[in-house]
């Protein structure tokens, strides 16, 4: 495989280079290559899949991040690694695809997701707490009910729906855009603001994010 | 939908994502279209959070993209070690 520079992968990937079918069969291996360890080694949702099956998905993914890349030459700035910058694309290309594909029983509807949820997007481990005295416990409660409300009274319906299938039920951002016919960008800002909203009003009734953090982290 | 959320289980996931939001964030297209700087740097041996300490926030806060952000890595990690097996003597 020959190595090519930033300037010379742009320029052998013009329509009108004599290089182009060469450096289109670089890149393709290259990407279907990495594509394929990552199936293989780094997704735990696939280890059912023969290698056959995983090398279809590889050759397939590496297809269309293929033809992404060379749509999107025009926009590469020259700030990464031209094979960096492509792989980035592939590694969207493989997500998504397998996102839409595990997630597509999912109905915004139910708070439980069919099958395996993925794990909330929250920093703090909350789960574990050791057993409240009963004064926390009833502080605790007594925040939980102001948080309930909150979400009921302060939320828009789109940002209680995107809010409770993202933190509750583990659904991806890019999914629940998907799902409400929104981008990712904007999906993330509905969320945030949500997640916002929610620590003003605490924050109005006296609840800080100190108090929540002393309530409700671990030991 | 308007579903009431009831369960303490889930009111705790909430309070979650509450304590963890940040003020100042970028979106994940801004994280998207810098992560292939990120990921050069780091592979190169350097601190890519002193130059964009915002997309290390942003990875510590969005799944999807902190699952870009590794396969990205993952992708790479397997044609580097492609090219050392056959470059090797």
């Amino acid at each position: 495989m020959v190595e090519r520079s930033n300037e010379q992968w742009v320029a052998d990937l013009q329509p009108e280079s004599p290089e182009r079918a060469a450096a289109i069969e670089d890149l393709r291996v290259r990407l279907e290559r990495g594509l394929l360890y990552y199936l293989g080694h780094e997704r735990s949702d696939l280890t059912d899949y023969s290698s056959d099956d995983l090398r279809q998905m590889a050759e397939d993914f590496s297809q269309d991040a293929l033809l992404k890349t060379l749509d999107n030459i025009g926009s590469f700035r020259g700030e990464s690694q031209f094979t960096t910058w492509a792989a980035k694309i592939a590694a969207r290309v493989a997500i998504s695809e397998l996102r839409r594909s595990r997630w597509k029983d999912y109905s915004l509807d139910d708070l439980s997701a069919d099958g395996e949820t993925m794990p909330a997007a929250s920093v703090a481990d909350l789960t574990s707490t050791p057993q409240p005295q009963p004064e926390s416990y009833t502080e605790r409660q007594d925040v939980l009910n102001l948080v309930d409300d909150a979400i009921n009274e302060v939320l828009t319906e789109r940002q209680r729906a995107a809010l409770i299938a993202h933190a509750i039920d583990g659904v991806p951002i890019e999914e629940i855009a998907r799902r409400m016919g929104t981008n990712r960008n904007a999906l993330y800002k509905l969320i945030h603001d949500a997640r916002l909203k929610l620590k003003k009003r605490l924050e109005d009734q006296g609840v800080t994010m100190s108090d929540l953090a002393d309530l409700f982290e671990t030991a | 939908m308007d579903k009431q959320v009831r369960n303490q289980k889930e009111l705790i996931d909430i309070v979650k994502a509450v304590l963890s939001v940040p003020t100042d964030e970028i979106t994940c297209g801004e994280c998207y279209d810098v992560i292939d700087q990120y990921v050069d740097m780091l592979r190169a041996g350097q601190d890519p959070a002193t130059v964009l300490p915002k997309v290390k926030e942003h990875l510590g806060q969005c799944q999807c993209c902190d699952m870009e952000f590794r396969a990205l890595i993952s992708i790479l990690e397997a044609a580097a070690s492609k090219e050392e097996t056959d470059s090797a003597p």
